[in-house]
């Protein structure tokens, strides 16, 4: 009886921390991407974003959407093993660069 | 009967602790909007050449997480072509030269102190609660059900030498 308990808890646990899939997003016209896409913003994006693009993500959200945490400080990286793995598995630590980086190093 | 009751104790505190962590992340959620929103009210109010100094100064009364929230972003951003320091409040000589200052909500009653302070010194001054623009301040935030909103008092930004652009009246709750 308390196992079953316990496995039912364990297993509650780990559909929390079951994470969607991230895939790459090029252009920040917030207002057309699905609510799917705008979950695949990272961090940084949302720092570029203007004022109005902001407001709509952040009502999006519904600011209520506890996953956000694992969307937008747990993402999927490629870079350290060849294969999608969340950052904090990850091997080696990453650093994002932003469009505007890359174009000033020439 | 007396391991159903222990399972039946196990279970409840199992859902305790869940519903803890998922209260704690809201709160950290809520505040890492507010960090993005004050970053952003960064680029729609133009402080003028004479107040620009080697930093960009924040200054952050009653709230630590915004505190952590605004050095992750300073650590990556910049306000025109300055670095963003971000300043835990003691007293009020921290406001000298500070471009920005944040009031907690449960700091709310040392808005008229703190407008006497940096009056017309180019400051802007974001409060947290409902009716605070109209009551001095530049910016501020409002809860309104699960939405973040913000009040816009033009008057105020002006009276502090600062000019805001016509997106941040746009978006926000203009009270003048």
């Amino acid at each position: 009886m308390t196992k079953r308990f316990w496995r039912a808890g364990i297993l509650a646990c780990l559909i929390s921390c079951v994470g969607v899939a991230h895939a790459q997003v090029s252009s920040l016209n917030v207002t057309e991407m699905s609510e799917a896409q705008i979950r695949q913003l990272s961090y940084n994006d949302l720092l570029q974003l203007s004022l109005e693009d902001l407001m709509t993500v952040a009502n999006r959200f519904g600011m209520s959407a506890d996953e956000i945490l694992e969307y937008f400080l747990n993402k999927d990286v490629v870079a350290a093993s060849k294969k999608a793995e969340k950052s904090m598995e990850s091997p080696l630590s990453t650093t994002v660069i932003s469009k505007e980086q890359i174009e000033q190093s020439g | 009967m007396r391991g159903k009751f222990l399972a039946m104790k196990r279970l409840l505190f199992l859902i305790v602790v869940f519903c803890l962590m998922g209260t704690s992340s809201l709160f950290a959620q809520k505040e890492r909007f507010k960090a993005l929103f004050i970053f952003n009210f960064t680029k729609n109010i133009e402080w003028p050449a004479a107040s620009r100094g080697n930093q960009f100064v924040i200054v952050v009364i009653g709230n630590s997480e915004l505190i952590a929230e605004l050095e992750t972003i300073a650590q990556t951003q910049r306000v025109g072509n300055m670095p963003i320091k971000v300043v835990d409040y003691t007293s009020l000589d921290n406001l000298n030269g500070c471009h920005l200052v944040y009031l907690s909500p449960s700091k709310s009653g040392m808005l008229s102190s703190l407008l006497t302070n940096v009056n017309g010194k180019h400051t802007l001054v974001v409060s947290d609660g409902k009716n605070l623009a109209a009551k001095g301040s530049g910016i501020s935030f409002v809860q309104d059900g699960d939405k973040l909103k913000f009040e816009v008092s033009r008057k105020n930004i002006e009276k502090q030498g600062l000019k805001s652009s016509s997106a941040l009246a746009n978006l926000g709750i203009v009270v003048d």
